[in-house]
């Protein structure tokens, strides 16, 4: 079995060619050795769509189709050996914080403000491929559950059909 | 009775473990201290030529505040603003991430055709530009350089009926 991240293939998205230039700098780092890069998020659903990436890592401000809605329509599009719920982390800037919560609800992974950090990319990786979360495709939305944990103390209705289900004991292997 | 309350047709797929399968396992194990300081090597080897191009682009900016008539420049004062506040921070230089980030809030949603406020302009690029010959280094100035451009900013979005986004 492969050990580390040598196996995994990665796109990076992002008009600015500096800013992919460093992401792709960390992730070699990290031991990803098929690093793709796509300039605009039209460029990045033609090649997730071509060639499936383990992890995708966008930004959010981009001229033309910005990273939500590349996000909404990766999410969104159903064709054969589409993987809807490959990872997206999604990087965003001090004040665009408060489209996170658009962000969110257009189907993202993780998120990772800038200035981006080696020791912040390095986590929201970690976070994706060590507590991956369940996949629902609903309605008015689809992506990852939003619910990060559960509460104990939780006393609302239980609305979803896999409430009761703890996914938290579902390890590698498991499944 | 159960307090299930009866959903919308809602698909649960369960999580989907095909990277910790190709990676072998827990990813925190592997990526260690040792992993992360060869990360932050790495990126240093980019900081001169980032640190230059950011200069270029504070310079760019200098330049597009002065053109006549003011306001055309709009987009590429936008598109450096937002380099600047993507780059400089990572590379160290987080008060003028800070600015630019200001500079950023001021232009994104200037109406169409707007005329810029040249003399803001003015005032973060000369901000930025001291920032990125080494100003950074006194905490107490640098402090006092960012409150003035955030008053700036906010007396200048206030004249223009916009306020500073939260």
């Amino acid at each position: 079995m492969a050990i580390g991240l040598g196996g995994v293939s990665a796109l990076v998205v992002d008009d600015c060619a500096h800013m992919r230039r460093i992401v792709c700098t960390l992730l070699r780092s990290f031991g990803i050795r098929d690093l793709r890069e796509a300039g605009s998020g039209e460029e990045g659903l033609e090649e997730t769509f071509a060639r499936q990436p383990d992890v995708i890592v966008t930004d959010l401000r981009m001229p033309g189709m910005d990273g939500v809605e590349f996000v909404r329509r990766l999410r969104r599009t159903a064709r054969p050996g589409h993987r809807r719920d490959v990872p997206v982390i999604m990087m965003t800037a001090y004040s665009e914080r408060s489209k996170v919560e658009i962000a969110r609800d257009g189907g993202l992974t993780e998120v990772v403000a800038k200035p981006l950090t080696s020791q912040a990319l390095m986590s929201r990786l970690i976070m994706v491929c060590d507590r991956p979360r369940p996949f629902i495709i609903a309605g008015g939305y689809v992506g990852p559950c939003r619910r990060r944990r559960a509460l104990r103390d939780y006393s609302g209705p239980l609305r979803r059909e896999a409430d009761g289900t703890d996914w938290s004991v579902v390890e590698f292997g498991d499944v | 009775m159960s307090d299930r309350v009866q959903p919308t047709p809602v698909q649960v797929l369960p999580p989907n473990l095909d990277l910790q399968r190709k990676v072998g396992g827990s990813l925190a194990k592997q990526l260690t201290t040792a992993v992360l300081a060869a990360a932050e090597a790495a990126l240093a080897r980019h900081g001169a030529e980032m640190m230059s191009e950011v200069n270029a682009a504070i310079a760019r900016i200098q330049v597009q505040s002065m053109l006549r008539p003011p306001g055309t420049a709009a987009a590429t004062i936008a598109q450096d603003a937002h380099f600047i506040r993507s780059i400089a921070g990572t590379f160290g230089r987080g008060p003028m991430g800070q600015i630019a980030d200001l500079l950023c809030r001021y232009v994104d949603d200037l109406p169409a055709g707007a005329p810029i406020d040249a003399n803001l302009v003015t005032l973060m690029a000369v901000a930025l530009k001291h920032l990125a010959q080494g100003g950074s280094c006194d905490p107490e100035l640098t402090e006092d350089l960012l409150t003035e451009c955030r008053e700036a900013v906010v007396v200048s979005l206030g004249r223009e009926g916009r306020s500073l986004p939260a």
